[in-house]
């Protein structure tokens, strides 16, 4: 069976910090074996289908060949031996940043519908501003500065999206380093954006309708998902 | 750090030590020479981790190759000869640390500086969006230059900070991280639960991390 | 998903091998999606690393010569 997985610059797990053989011109890598009773996160070759691909997010991203009886479980493949075959080369650097670019404006258009929809109109212009003006991302700053803490305001949850985009914390004015100094690579970011652009669009809804945070979580993911399949031309 | 332990050295350590093993017994000094420079140095700091004294901890380093020798004849090869030498420390320097002042009891878990540990580092439990978030940000270390763990000030915070570790914290990280021993090895060399190794494990190691941080910084 | 604090409180459970699968997969997937969380894994994985290598201290000649002293007196005693 062709999954697909992702790996860390070096073509290492992030975890196992294992390093994978990889394919050459025209021979697909070697086969990794593991010994053992296959067990979902304890043991085994880890893969993942293109709907799960948002959540593994990382440096490389590799189609990888599977062998042996297929264990699906809590959103991943696991299998007893597996072999990469190539390297996807449209996920990079650029399509990582392309990826956050995404996110951001359908958490924009998000956050501006639900405070229309509160009468909040300055607020709301910020928003949809923010990337277009010049002082755009300083303005939802200086706005998410005064906002009360008490209650998530959509506002304050993009001033936190411009301060994680840079690689920073929420919160924290201090400018993030740059990756080859330790700070996170461009995937790493396009995972936390991923991921926290979800929970913000799961947050809004939850604060409109109790409940309704897994609902609107998964909506976002399974957007950003067919966004990704699609841009990275991604056939299996 | 590699532990004479595993499979393939086993064989060799194993046949080797056979043969150290009658030579001790037979008083070959060489061969006691031998078995100290190679045990010597790790023992000296293992001891240090139990003992502030340097002192105290070349006493107890004494004390335990005098019992090692008291015991070659009984010594049944159960486990490699440098677990057993380990061991005997572990009993020598756990009944020194009572009698000393910077004795903690090596079962009971000493609680300084264990929840208090980074009060600032995360968000509250209950901030409307990031409870219990990291607030800073976390350098990877992978990415540093070789040699900015070598740094005079970066091994200076290591040694301090492992100084300044309650003795059954120090012992652990000394033991598992520094000397390589295994978590199960060293739950009995110290007479602690695989349970309670974790934690101070944990707390040691944490507490080492914090110090490089600072010193990195 | 576990929170950063979780991450913090249960790595060495986590490098032990002492969490569930299940515990295992929370803790992962919080690494994956959190850039701080991936920056303290690699800290803490570089110590325990910058420890192994270490090299132990210099053993005192003095106190080399009074062990050996004690491995002849009991040597003496053997006979």
């Amino acid at each position: 069976m062709i999954a697909y997985k992702f790996l860390s610059s070096g073509s290492t797990g992030l975890f196992s910090r294992f390093a994978w053989p990889t394919p050459a011109a025209d021979a697909p890598g070697q086969w990794v074996r593991v010994d053992g009773e296959i067990k979902p996160c304890l043991n085994g070759i880890h893969a993942c289908t293109r709907a799960q691909l948002v959540e593994w997010l990382d440096d490389e991203l590799w189609e990888i060949e599977l062998d042996g009886p297929v264990l699906e479980a809590d959103g991943e493949l696991i299998a007893p031996a597996g072999r990469l075959i190539r390297g996807i080369e449209n996920w990079n650097d650029e399509s990582a940043r392309a990826f956050v670019s995404d996110c951001v404006e359908s958490t924009v258009a998000l956050a501006a519908e639900s405070l229309v929809q509160a009468g909040r109109q300055v607020e709301a212009e910020a928003i949809t501003a923010f990337r277009s003006r010049p002082d755009g991302e300083l303005n939802v700053l200086q706005l998410a500065g005064t906002l009360d803490d008490a209650k998530a305001s959509p506002v304050q949850f993009l001033a936190d999206v411009v301060r994680l985009e840079r690689g920073g914390r929420p919160e924290l004015d201090e400018e993030a380093p740059a990756t080859d100094a330790g700070g996170p690579t461009p995937a790493a970011l396009a995972a936390n954006i991923g991921f926290v652009c979800a929970h913000i669009a799961a947050q809004l809804a939850e604060q409109e309708s109790a409940g309704a945070y897994d609902e609107s979580f998964a909506r976002e993911r399974l957007r950003q998902s067919t966004w990704l399949v699609e841009k990275l031309q991604l056939e299996r | 750090m590699s532990s004479p332990e595993t499979s393939h050295a086993r064989g060799a350590s194993r046949l080797d030590e056979r043969e150290l093993l009658e030579r001790l017994r037979a008083g070959d000094e060489a061969a006691f020479r031998q078995v100290l420079t190679e045990f010597g140095p790790a023992m000296l700091r293992v001891a240090g981790a139990f003992a502030a004294d340097s002192q105290v901890a070349a006493e107890i380093v004494q004390e335990t190759w005098i019992a090692v020798l008291h015991g070659l004849e009984a010594f049944e090869e159960r486990s490699s000869l440098r677990t057993w030498v380990f061991t005997i420390l572990g009993n020598c320097a756990r009944r020194r640390a009572k009698t000393e002042a910077r004795s903690t009891p090596i079962s009971s878990l000493n609680t300084s500086g264990g929840d208090e540990r980074e009060p600032n580092g995360f968000f509250d439990a209950n901030h409307s969006r990031w409870a219990s978030c990291w607030t800073t940000i976390n350098t990877r270390w992978d990415a540093l230059p070789e040699d900015s763990l070598t740094t005079r000030e970066a091994e200076n915070s290591i040694i301090e900070s492992l100084r300044s570790l309650p003795a059954n914290q120090s012992a652990v990280i000394t033991l598992r991280d520094l000397e390589g021993f295994s978590s199960d090895q060293v739950c009995s060399l110290l007479g602690v639960s695989p349970g309670n190794q974790r934690v101070l494990l944990h707390r040691a190691r944490l507490a080492i991390r914090q110090a490089l941080e600072e010193a990195l910084d | 998903m576990f929170s950063c604090r979780q991450i913090y409180d249960l790595i060495t459970e986590y490098d032990e091998g002492s969490l569930d699968a299940g515990e295992r997969r929370q803790f992962e997937s919080h690494v994956v999606i959190c850039p701080a969380c991936r920056g303290f894994l690699s800290q803490m994985r570089a110590t325990r690393e910058h420890l192994g290598h270490g090299s132990a201290p210099e053993f005192p000649p003095e106190l080399e010569e009074s062990i050996v002293s004690a491995f002849q007196a009991w040597k003496k005693q053997q006979r």
